[in-house]
């Protein structure tokens, strides 16, 4: 029984593009059957043998250029839009996400509750005074009469 | 990009619902005080602690003093309108006008004493702490009403 692997380096990978392909050939009686001790001297010699030489495209440099021009390109806004994206995929960070909505809402809602709630307070307080304090009540009035002469 | 926006406005929308309901709760006390007729004398109940009793004797006093408060504020006005009225017809202190200052100087003091003895009134039927408060509010209020007018009761503490 023959089995043939074929052990190929990525056609592409950050421009580079590595040429070197190499072709086992697994065979239990073959020569290269690392189990078979007599053979496994020429697949050491092999192995030895075997240089993988990278080829650097002739363009590129100028791709290079390219991909930097084209990041230059982007709006500034495009990494974090991307950084968004990213964490929108996360259900643990969406959830958190509107935790912090909820958190901020109750934050905010309690800060201008009780913003309402002093001048309220401070409304009644005036109407309270006014009650028990014909001058008070006179004083308001004069001071509405100024107001509308203004 | 859809599931960040849908992210977004659910985001947005629980900020808005749980501002909404904080904002309600936190302000549902002040507004069911707000909201009842006699509502300056719920914040004098809820301003001051007063329990049912004092409450009551404190309203029978409010009630009380509520029609001559009402007739001293329109003495008040007519006198000081009368005053403005004088002096905008001759720019001399005439007899008139030198009796109608009188008459609101006059008023100002009747004034004065009508509300201080409403307020020693009210205080008395408080507990010591709360009374004190109470006088050193309306004090500051009744002697110089122009003045303090802006002046809360939350800010005189002990």
């Amino acid at each position: 029984m023959s089995e043939s692997r074929s052990l190929e380096p990525e056609k592409k990978s950050e421009g580079f593009r590595q040429g070197a392909v190499l072709t086992v050939t697994m065979n239990a009686r073959g020569p290269d059957d690392p189990a078979d001790p007599e053979h496994a001297g020429e697949l050491s010699r092999k192995l030895q043998e075997w240089r993988v030489e990278p080829v650097i495209p002739a363009d590129f440099q100028r791709e290079v250029w390219h991909r930097i021009a084209a990041r230059q390109a982007e709006p500034f806004w495009r990494p974090l839009t991307a950084w968004l994206e990213g964490m929108a995929a996360r259900p643990a960070a969406a959830m958190a996400f509107v935790l912090t909505g909820v958190a901020a809402g109750l934050m905010v809602g309690r800060e201008k509750a009780q913003v309402a709630a002093v001048e309220s307070w401070r409304v009644l307080e005036e109407r309270y005074a006014h009650s028990v304090n014909p001058a008070s009540r006179h004083v308001d009035y004069v001071n509405h009469l100024n107001h509308s002469v203004e | 990009m859809k599931r960040l926006a849908a992210i977004l406005l659910l985001g947005l929308i629980a900020a808005c619902v749980s501002f909404g309901v904080c904002y309600r709760l936190a302000l549902a006390p002040t507004v069911e005080i707000a909201s009842k007729s006699d509502a300056e004398l719920e914040w004098l109940r809820s301003e001051f602690h007063l329990d049912a009793t004092q409450f009551a004797a404190i309203q029978k006093l409010h009630h009380d003093h509520a029609p001559r408060c009402e007739q001293m504020y329109r003495r008040i006005r007519s006198v000081y309108e009368r005053a403005d009225h004088l002096m905008e017809a001759s720019h001399q202190v005439t007899p008139e006008l030198d009796q109608a200052l009188k008459e609101c100087s006059h008023l100002d003091d009747e004034c004065r004493r009508e509300s201080l003895r409403h307020a020693f009134a009210v205080a008395a039927h408080m507990s010591p702490k709360e009374g004190d408060r109470y006088l050193r509010l309306m004090r500051a209020r009744i002697m110089e009403p122009g003045v303090v007018r802006h002046v809360a009761a939350a800010q005189i503490r002990r």
